[in-house]
């Protein structure tokens, strides 16, 4: 059995995602199929399993009396002694010394042994830890399990899959990420980087892309998701017409975003709590954290007009109405702490300022000092972009690399007040390099871009490319009077011949080798041409003989054809050539034996015009 | 000598179900907390916004179990023909007449309630013998 599916895995740092499409469906190979999202079941509570679109990055580890016997069952596994998911990150929540959580982060800290038994780092004595690979390898194994147990018939093992990474991952990142999908069973896994992704996800979903970016864009990819801040340079170029992305700079892997911001809120509304001497335990900071995240959420939507969103941390213990504790999050105060804490306006000259490091440190994560994004950005086009290999990428006078587009991705850019404040921090860096403004791509679908863009990429590899240039989409015919005794009242019967073959690349010809035909010269003479959106499969040369109701005929055309010398009315033998311009004409050339020829033209629009 | 066999566990009854559907309700939105204290003591305010946490809480977790629908897509306060609808069919068990009903059969009434149908229960299957609703919860410092 063949491969059946594309699949793209998102192995993200707090959710992963995996989308697929059928292979077997591209029976039209000019129209890509749509990727869908897998929902992948997953134990949610004790003792039950639910499909969620994403299944959430977190591995805990119960000790004996975590959960009831068999509780954590899988349709596929009935003696699982670890759980991933939904449950295992709401159980950490209540015990996070046996959670795992950011593994991806971990797995990219070139400071630690990342091969050894080290998460959870506070675990207590006596739990066995997990190395960051294995820990990806779990969640990877997860969907291979869930896809499996979902499509029987195809194997996942068998199937087309791409699995991403951040642009930032260093070599030994990558190759322990495909060491890790290899033990959990996967099979000649493709490494794509998540930017990349993102842009194909992007154009999935704008068929108008050709009108908006062009080879030599220079796009600046900003992912901003629940733990991390990822910018990323690459800039269109074209292969043999196919659409190549190529990477000209990466910054760091920025442990930054999301969370930072509702903790930021948490620890806001705590402050003014504390004034008024309510104070909260672990687990109500916690709640707090969600509920600010929820408020945001609830603020920050398109179109919200709220001026505040309640907050409210319900009672502990048995008493729910008596100690429950409220606050408010004002709009105010959410955009404030957005934008001076996390998107100030900043000028293209300030960097993020460094800690100071104490000389000896717990082990952890290399967490961002500064929280100001717009200042990891600056550094970003000012330093790391500047150190590009590539001679491709523009910049301005001062140096400050000089994107075309930008391209938002991760949970964050949800926000369109996020999105307008770097948008214009951005402008007012071009500006002042005396450069034209920058073009949002915005896409949809923010948490599934990755996953979906991964798994059209796949596509775009099995089938034919992503074509960076437009394809002629009709084909097209010329017709052609059969030879035959006349009949009275009865014209001769007409054959089309495919001049353009569907999708044919602008900037290519077709020709028509190994046939003759008349041509009729110096005496006006009609061409019919025809066209058809249905026959997609007519490759050029092909004759129709019966032209059918598949076939459109456009505005006939009487011309006559200069005769260069031969008689009036004379039928000069000649072979056809089709060629599709850059400027969207389709030219029919035909050409006689002795060198002489003649052209046909006629556009996209289904003008006919004569030279 | 075959090692004999385990009995197998009984299947759930009507009271494991029962039990199942209060301790997803406390799980997700302490509902039986709420319900088991005594809010007398409380201001409207304090109630109120405990109550709009629980409330939304509440409701999404029944929304994920249960799918509601209301028995007739009627418009509440206005006459409604029963006679000829599907609700005519088991008239016992989907309508109500109330107020001043005829001997017979009516052809219909003014609509005060809409009613309420599961279209589809999605519970986990519950354990038998289970009356835990809430563990009991300790803290480690």
């Amino acid at each position: 059995m063949g491969k059946q599916f594309v699949i793209g895995i998102d192995l993200g740092t707090t959710n992963s995602a995996l989308a697929y499409a059928p292979l077997a469906s591209i029976a039209d190979p000019y129209q890509l199929p749509r990727a869908s999202l897998f929902s992948i079941p997953q134990v949610v509570n004790p003792g039950e399993v639910r499909g969620e679109p994403l299944l959430p990055s977190f591995l805990y580890l119960p000790g004996p009396v975590d959960f009831p016997e068999g509780s954590l069952a899988l349709p596929w596994d009935s003696s699982a002694d670890f759980v991933v998911g939904l449950l295992a990150q709401k159980r950490g929540v209540e015990n996070p010394s046996r959670l795992v959580s950011s593994a991806k982060s971990w797995l990219s800290h070139a400071g630690v042994d990342r091969t050894a038994p080290i998460l959870p780092v506070n675990a207590p004595e006596g739990v066995k830890k997990l190395s960051p690979v294995e820990a990806s390898l779990r969640y990877l194994e997860h969907m291979r399990k869930a896809w499996n147990h979902a499509h029987p018939e195809a194997p996942l093992e068998e199937q087309r899959v791409l699995v991403t990474v951040p642009a930032s991952f260093d070599a030994v990142a990558r190759e322990l990420t495909q060491r890790a999908a290899e033990q959990a069973g996967y099979r000649d896994v493709i490494v794509l980087e998540e930017p990349q992704a993102a842009f194909y996800a992007w154009i999935e979903r704008h068929p108008d892309w050709r009108e908006r970016v062009n080879v030599g864009d220079l796009i600046l990819v900003v992912d901003i998701g629940g733990g991390t801040t990822d910018f990323t340079l690459v800039t269109v170029t074209e292969r043999e017409g196919e659409l190549v992305l190529e990477r000209v700079a990466v910054g760091d892997h920025i442990l930054l975003g999301g969370d930072n911001i509702d903790l930021a809120l948490a620890r806001f509304v705590e402050q003014g709590l504390a004034a008024k001497n309510v104070r909260l335990d672990m687990l109500q900071l916690h709640a707090l954290w969600q509920n600010c995240r929820v408020g945001k959420e609830k603020l920050l939507e398109e179109g919200s007009d709220l001026t505040e969103a309640p907050v409210t941390v319900l009672g502990k213990g048995a008493g729910v109405v008596g100690g429950t504790i409220k606050a408010k999050l004002q709009r105010s105060d959410v955009e404030r702490i957005l934008m001076d804490g996390f998107f100030p306006a900043v000028s293209s000259e300030e960097m993020p300022q460094r800690a100071r490091r104490v000389g000896l440190q717990e082990l952890g994560l290399p967490y961002a000092a500064d929280a100001g994004i717009t200042r990891h950005l600056a550094r970003f086009l000012r330093q790391q972009a500047s150190q590009a290999q590539s001679g491709s990428v523009r910049r301005g006078p001062s140096g400050l690399a000089c994107p075309t587009h930008v391209l938002f991705n991760g949970g964050v850019m949800k926000a369109r007040l996020i999105r307008e404040r770097l948008l214009s921090v951005l402008n007012s860096w071009l500006k002042e390099e005396g450069m034209a403004e920058i073009v949002p791509l915005t896409g949809e679908d923010l948490m599934h871009a990755v996953a979906r863009g991964a798994t059209y990429y796949g596509l775009a590899r099995e089938g034919r490319g992503v074509r960076i240039r437009g394809g002629v989409a009709r084909t097209y015919y010329v017709g052609i009077e059969s030879a035959m005794p006349a009949v009275p009242g009865i014209p001769a019967p007409l054959k089309a011949l495919t001049v353009a073959p569907f999708g044919m690349e602008e900037g290519t010809s077709a020709s028509i080798p190994g046939r003759e035909f008349g041509l009729v010269v110096g005496q006006p003479a009609e061409f019919r041409f025809f066209s058809s959106t249905v026959r997609k499969n007519d490759p050029a040369g092909e004759m129709i003989e019966d032209v059918g109701e598949e076939l459109e005929e456009l505005a006939p055309m009487e011309v006559e054809l200069p005769a260069d010398g031969g008689s009036p009315g004379e039928v000069v033998p000649v072979t056809l050539e089709s060629v599709a311009t850059e400027t969207g004409q389709l030219q029919l050339w035909c050409v006689a034996r002795d060198g002489r020829r003649w052209k046909l033209e006629f556009n996209v629009r289904e003008r006919v015009t004569a030279a | 000598m075959p090692l004999p066999e385990k009995p197998p566990a009984p299947p759930p009854d009507h009271i494991d179900g029962t039990v199942q559907i209060l301790s997803i309700l406390q799980r997700d939105s302490r509902l039986i907390d709420f319900l088991m204290e005594d809010i007398s003591a409380y201001d409207d305010e304090q109630v109120g916004a405990a109550v709009r946490t629980l409330h939304d809480q509440c409701r999404d977790s029944l929304k994920r179990y249960v799918e509601l629908a209301p028995v007739i897509d009627g418009v509440e306060g206005t006459f409604t023909r029963i006679i000829g609808t599907p609700l005519a069919q088991n008239p016992a068990a989907l309508v109500k007449f109330i107020g001043n009903v005829p001997a017979g059969m009516p052809e219909g009434g003014v609509l005060r309630h809409r009613g309420w149908r599961a279209v589809k229960v999605d519970v986990p299957v519950p354990s038998h013998g289970n009356t835990v609703i809430a563990p009991a919860e300790f803290e480690i410092e």
